[in-house]
């Protein structure tokens, strides 16, 4: 279900643990997935919400249509990206130590 | 004005107050046998998914999710929606970035507390003396502000409830003439004890075990609550669709003052606040206005009377509203109403961002904020040492990946519909701008009332006060654990024994929540602000230091030093700034930019410059947490 730390990472070479070179990548992920629904926010809320004029307002599926694109779309985009990231590559090793 | 609630208000708040007592007792029986420190203060690490989940949940949504937050929503619409949108992120950013890592981490040193945690990673006393008393300070404002709310929530909440009522009388006359607590609002102070009492007694039973299986319980009231407003609120606007059109063709209210004159016919006025009253002006023809504050004929032969009252502008709040004409005698002379600084007179500003103010013509959520709040709250959430505490208890990472998702599900279902909640609420209670922190219990009355299951409400009305209990009693733990931990454990007593630990435990939660009550009892007016400064504070000093901290393995205590004080400086400074440039306690933030975020940077950037312009930390330190597995 999800990635194993790489042992036979390159990055290896420098004697750091392959589970801390993991969640070392996996911050990069997070935080590069993060900047990108900043920016598909923040773009679309400046575009379609901020720029319009008085009385221009389009409703879609209730929302006003800024909503829908600016935030529930990407609302539903970091969804699936979290459960992507939880599934696919956030590290299935035990940390427990009980 | 909530009135529907009535005993039934009541009676949830019996019922749930007995959940919460039975689920603490049972905790106790748990812990029974365990070492103390350990199970007290983080559960013995062991938390399954459901717990860890919504004990992450419940504590990151303080009473402001469910009283400040709605009455944002209602004052300026569907801008909210942006505000809150980076909680998108809040799971996996809060959860993952530190989760992993430092659940390891403190699983290897054996650490109990945040700065325990921080002191053991750079085997320096000198940075966990830094954490502590950091955590110390703003902990404090932060528990205080907790405790206020849950007084204040409960206040509102059962005011119409006869036997509260009795209960204010007899704190009345019992407190008359004391000082300090004589001063105080009498039903506030009733609440006050109950809320504090109840706290106190679960979390010094308990410990963490019973707080986090009461944030479980608080959780599921919170979510169910809004399952329920969701569907009535829908139900009653006529679908979003028709709630979203409608709030199109709203303009903002004007507020001011209204003067009223009477003739002296007729009986003389007596207009409660609230009451809502059409009158004929000179100037602007007939206006429907609500009264702002009561308005009665305690002075006699007094003739004219200025209020403070609220204008509405739109047509469909206006029809909406059943207001009466005023009394025989009593007309309305003039007015002196200010109309909102943006958007005033424009059809479509509440949904559509910046959003209307009454303050700011730039508009509620100028675009430089809105990318502020979307940095503030995944990154806020993350540097909160409340969060940090319960990611160095989850039991396994198979357990923060699947407590990730379900945190995600939920957050997106509470806060997505805790917005569209609210802006039908705008439909359906026009005028509440008077007093908008009462928005959600007022809503809660009105929607069961219209359904004919105005019982219901008392379940609805749990919410807010599940929300703040959630929060009060795992700060009042971590304060506690600081203080045994990191101040009697490490600088007083470090061979004292568990029998003493655990006596000394007890009283110290006991005496810090009651210290907390009672400084509350006349708590300053700024103290929303002081929540805000302290959860912004305590993000910006430990965020950075801790991030760095488990991923960087060049960092060096004297970093982590700088990284502390350098956000506190940061942070202290806009604030101080703040308060010479607007006169009162308020942030000054630079570029429309919260200062935690400035004091984010700023910690960041002194975090990596003393550590890379000092000695290189200790090679066995650095083998310790980044070479061994």
């Amino acid at each position: 279900m999800s990635r194993k730390p790489d042992v036979n990472s390159t990055d290896n070479k420098s004697g750091l643990a392959p589970s801390f070179l993991q969640a070392r990548r996996e911050l990069f992920v997070i935080l590069a997935g993060f900047m990108i629904f900043l920016i598909w926010v923040l773009l679309a809320c400046w575009v379609l919400g901020y720029q319009t004029e008085n009385g221009e307002i389009d409703v879609t599926l209730g929302l006003p249509s800024w909503v829908l694109l600016g935030v529930a779309l990407p609302w539903l985009g970091a969804s699936v990206f979290t459960f992507w990231f939880c599934l696919r590559r956030l590290s299935g090793e035990n940390d427990s130590e009980d | 004005m909530v009135g529907a609630s009535d005993n039934s208000a009541l009676v949830s708040f019996t019922l749930y107050l007995g959940f919460t007592f039975l689920l603490a007792w049972l905790a106790g029986r748990k812990k029974s046998g365990k070492e103390f420190v350990g199970e007290y203060f983080l559960g013995s690490r062991n938390l399954g998914l459901w717990a860890f989940a919504l004990t992450f949940a419940a504590t990151s949504s303080s009473g402001g999710s469910f009283m400040g937050f709605p009455s944002l929503i209602y004052v300026h619409g569907w801008t909210l929606a942006l505000w809150i949108a980076s909680y998108m992120f809040v799971p996996v950013l809060g959860m993952a970035l530190l989760g992993k890592r430092l659940n390891r981490l403190a699983r290897k040193v054996g650490a109990i507390t945040v700065p325990e945690v921080l002191r053991k990673r750079f085997d320096d006393t000198r940075v966990g003396g830094v954490a502590t008393g950091l955590l110390l300070f703003f902990m404090f404002f932060y528990l205080l502000a907790q405790f206020k709310a849950g007084g204040k929530i409960m206040a509102t909440l059962l005011e119409d409830v006869e036997i509260f009522q009795a209960a204010t009388n007899w704190m009345r006359e019992a407190t008359l003439g004391l000082p300090w607590v004589g001063q105080a609002d009498p039903a506030y102070l009733v609440c006050l004890a109950v809320f504090a009492l109840a706290v106190v007694t679960y979390v010094t039973y308990g410990g963490f075990r019973a707080v986090v299986w009461t944030d479980v319980m608080q959780g599921v009231v919170m979510g169910i609550g809004v399952i329920i407003m969701l569907c009535l609120a829908l139900s009653q606007v006529g679908g979003l669709e028709n709630a979203t059109r409608k709030m199109a063709e709203m303009t903002p209210p004007e507020k001011g003052k209204a003067t009223f004159k009477w003739d002296g016919s007729g009986k003389a006025p007596n207009l409660p606040k609230g009451t809502w009253v059409t009158a004929a002006t000179p100037g602007r023809g007939e206006v429907t206005l609500r009264l702002a504050e009561d308005l009665h004929s305690s002075n006699n032969g007094k003739s004219s009377f200025v209020t403070k009252a609220l204008l509405l502008t739109s047509e469909p709040e206006r029809e909406r509203i059943e207001s009466q004409s005023l009394p025989t005698g009593l007309s309305l002379e003039s007015l002196d109403m200010k109309p909102y600084q943006s958007g005033a007179g424009e059809k479509g500003t509440y949904v559509r961002p910046p959003g209307p103010s009454a303050d700011d013509a730039g508009g509620f959520l100028a675009v430089g904020l809105a990318l502020s709040f979307f940095l503030f709250w995944p990154f806020g959430n993350s540097g909160q040492p409340s969060n940090m505490v319960r990611l160095m208890a989850f039991r396994d990472v198979d357990t923060l990946r699947r407590a990730i998702l379900v945190v995600c599900v939920y957050y997106s279902f509470l806060y997505f519909s805790l917005v569209i909640i609210f802006c039908c609420g705008r439909l359906l209670l026009p005028g509440m701008e008077i007093d908008p922190d009462r928005i959600m219990p007022e809503l809660a009355a009105h929607l069961t009332a219209a359904a004919g299951i105005p019982w219901l409400a008392g379940l609805l009305v749990a919410a807010p006060f599940a929300a703040v209990m959630s929060s009060v009693d795992s700060f009042l733990l971590l304060v506690s654990s600081t203080v045994v931990r990191d101040v009697y454990q490490q600088k007083i007593n470090p061979n004292a024994s568990e029998r003493k630990i655990k006596r000394l435990t007890y009283w110290t939660t006991c005496l810090l929540g009651l210290a907390a009550a009672l400084a509350v009892v006349n708590p300053p007016e700024f103290l929303q602000t002081l929540i805000v400064f302290a959860s912004g504070g305590l993000a910006g000093c430990f965020l950075m230091p801790m991030t760095l901290g488990l991923y960087w393995p060049r960092m060096n205590g004297a970093g982590a030093m700088a990284g502390m004080l350098s956000g506190l400086v940061t942070y202290g400074g806009c604030y101080l700034v703040g308060w010479l440039v607007h006169g009162k306690f308020a942030a000054y933030s630079p570029l429309n930019f919260h200062p935690f975020l400035w004091s984010l940077v700023v910690s960041g950037g002194a975090v990596v410059a003393v550590s890379l312009l000092s000695k290189p930390p200790d090679d066995r330190l650095v083998s310790k947490f980044f070479r061994e597995d």
